[in-house]
């Protein structure tokens, strides 16, 4: 068993759990909100957290066993289905920190202040789902681009 | 672009919806299970996510997997595809034989009695088990998929 296999082991088994748990979590927020709102501000806060110490480093080791399997596997950087990867990265990096979790915890906290019928919230949340929306579908671009291999 | 990549990226894109979402559904089912009033409606999303999600992922993974098996020059005797087939196997009869069933009884557990009994808690307590080692033998499944051991 070599490097290169080891190293995608860690790269797929990162992306499965960061993306497929990135795509559950738009799925449960649609609808738990539109079944139990209730249930909002505790789902809001676990998701804050589970952004920062779940998805944030699966990010990071589906980042670096990537770079690592570029060099190993004698893969091109330039190679356009390797830029999709690194770009999506990049830009799902980016999206969380700037938007989905400063919004994630702006929703605890106006649950926390007004309740399910602070005004605040249906501009938090309509933030939020557009957010996560484009967050899961540049990470799935990016999986059909790695299996798919465009441009090779 | 040919065949086995588009089987392969189908494959692969409902394998990570599937395998990725059953982890996190875990992960906020652990995370809540001191706070039954926010993990009930949670819960029971489990029998909508097993029917409508979950189970047309598996079938599009297996199909997938089949039809790549032949497209890639593979074997289906080689140890990675038959511990992948066999994976497979095992958590489909765990789905289709525990935790459909049982996500639907403690859906109207749930609605009958809230979350906060003891015949609850320990319908949600076995229930999240299973859903835990289902969980991880997808994981192994994955594991195995990637390394290729035998190859």
């Amino acid at each position: 068993m070599d490097l290169a296999r080891v190293l995608l082991m860690f790269h797929v088994i990162g992306a499965v759990a960061w993306v497929g748990g990135a795509l559950m979590l738009l799925l449960l927020v649609a609808r738990i909100r539109s079944t139990a709102p209730q249930a909002m501000p505790a789902l809001s806060a676990e998701i804050a957290k589970i952004g920062r110490f779940y998805l944030m480093p699966l990010s990071l080791i589906v980042l670096i066993s990537g770079g690592w399997l570029v060099s190993e596997a004698g893969f091109s950087w330039g190679a356009p289905w390797v830029s999709v990867g690194f770009t999506a990265i990049v830009v799902s990096a980016v999206l969380g920190m700037a938007v989905i979790a400063p919004t994630s915890t702006a929703i605890e906290r106006a649950f926390a202040e007004g309740g399910p019928r602070n005004p605040r919230l249906p501009g938090l949340q309509a933030r939020m789902a557009m957010a996560t929306r484009l967050n899961v579908l540049v990470l799935l671009i990016a999986v059909a681009a790695m299996t798919l291999k465009i441009g090779e | 672009m040919g065949k086995y990549e588009l089987l392969l990226t189908a494959h692969v894109l409902a394998a990570v919806s599937w395998v990725g979402g059953a982890l996190m559904v875990n992960l906020v089912t652990f995370r809540l299970r001191n706070n039954p009033a926010a993990a009930e409606p949670i819960v029971r999303q489990l029998e909508w996510l097993g029917l409508r999600f979950f189970t047309p992922l598996s079938i599009i993974v297996l199909a997938a997997g089949i039809l790549l098996v032949p497209a890639g020059d593979w074997d289906f005797g080689a140890p990675w595809v038959s511990y992948g087939f066999a994976g497979f196997l095992a958590s489909f009869a765990i789905g289709a034989g525990f935790l459909g069933p049982q996500s639907g009884r403690l859906a109207r557990l749930l609605a009958e009695q809230g979350a906060e009994t003891p015949a609850a808690r320990a319908a949600i307590a076995r229930l999240t088990l299973v859903a835990r080692l289902d969980a991880l033998l997808l994981l192994s499944i994955v594991a195995v998929m990637a390394l290729k051991p035998g190859l």
